[in-house]
């Protein structure tokens, strides 16, 4: 059995003191601390407008539902539009103004601002 | 021969990790940021996108956390900038003299700054290591936040952030692609032992005199010797 001489770096515990260690850990914690709060802050403003209007909207949809129509079917508009000038479901007036046609729109990245 | 381990296997792992999947994300990022291919395509290439990211953040964060020794001596080491560090980049370390003194042209040139010959000894990464280092390290922290963010909650950031996050996300890719493209890989495999130590499948050593010539200061100061035995 041979020996053969070879040369490692030292180990980073010889290197790091117990103060650089606290040093490192606390720098390193402060960074992820500020960053989090910062990013959460951001969200925190931009989500407080979103859910804003969402309560908004939701109360707008209430209001539809109490006071104008249930369901879409019971919309007193889709019948008055039959009565007077669709003829029925599915005739060829309505088909024409109200049947819709899949395209596909896929943006690969939706972030064209 | 005498070796000097000069990258052990978890750097040799996150190292290759690294380079596979950024080149794939900076393929996949440039098709679809450019628009060379349909939209379908975009989109399976957007997928794949994401899947590599998720393995970059993966493989980076798994290196901070099992092997913390490892990342805090790679940061030390790209962190210390000596006054042979900054004397390195007066003649950025003799490469221009190494590739271009023995053309006739450069008899012009040779009174320049950065035409002299000679290089400072350096540490275990030369000037421009480190800045290769800093460089990939900011990289990757920015990358990781802004495409995260975009990724998860692209409508939490608004116009303004979202659009700054996604301007920051290509432009810092592409930049730093450059960087690694046109001047680490290039020199890396003129530096064949270092890129041999880096890829073969074996230890991760290079000769000792090779070591002693590139990298006097880290053989001085921050090598111990070790002996194995056959």
């Amino acid at each position: 059995m041979s020996e053969k001489k070879m040369y490692v770096e030292k180990p980073a515990s010889v290197i790091i003191s117990r103060r650089t260690f606290l040093k490192i850990v606390g720098i390193g914690i402060a960074a992820l601390a500020i960053g989090t709060y910062k990013l959460t802050d951001i969200i925190a403003q931009r989500n407080k407008y979103i859910k804003i209007r969402q309560a908004g909207q939701y109360k707008d949809d209430q209001i539809v539902r109490n006071q104008i129509a249930p369901a879409s079917h019971l919309n007193r508009m889709i019948p008055k539009f039959y009565r007077e000038f669709g003829e029925q479901p599915l005739s060829e007036i309505t088909e024409e103004l109200l049947h819709t046609h899949y395209e596909p729109r896929i943006k690969t990245f939706p972030l064209e601002v | 021969m005498t070796e000097v381990l000069r990258h052990p296997a978890s750097s040799r792992i996150v190292h290759i990790v690294h380079m596979v999947c950024w080149y794939v994300l900076f393929v996949t990022g440039i098709i679809t940021y450019f628009n060379l291919a349909s939209d379908a395509t975009k989109a399976w290439l957007m997928e794949l996108h994401i899947y590599f990211a998720a393995v970059l953040t993966f493989i980076t964060i798994a290196y901070v956390v099992v092997t913390p020794d490892r990342a805090f001596l790679f940061l030390k080491e790209i962190l210390h900038w000596d006054k042979d560090t900054i004397a390195w980049w007066k003649n950025f370390g003799g490469y221009p003299y190494k590739f271009f003194g023995k053309y006739k042209f450069y008899k012009y040139f040779e009174n320049l700054w950065f035409a002299k010959p000679g290089c400072p000894p350096q540490t275990k990464y030369n000037a421009g290591q480190k800045l290769l280092g800093l460089s990939v390290v900011a990289s990757l922290l920015i990358l990781g936040v802004t495409g995260w963010c975009l990724y998860f909650f692209p409508q939490a950031l608004g116009k303004y952030w979202a659009a700054t996050f996604f301007n920051w996300h290509v432009w810092v890719s592409i930049v730093v692609t450059l960087f690694v493209t046109c001047c680490h890989i290039p020199l890396v495999i003129i530096n064949w032992p270092d890129f041999v130590s880096m890829f073969r499948l074996g230890s991760g050593t290079v000769p000792l005199e090779w070591a002693k010539h590139h990298n006097p200061k880290w053989v001085e100061k921050e090598l111990v010797e070790i002996t194995e035995k056959e």
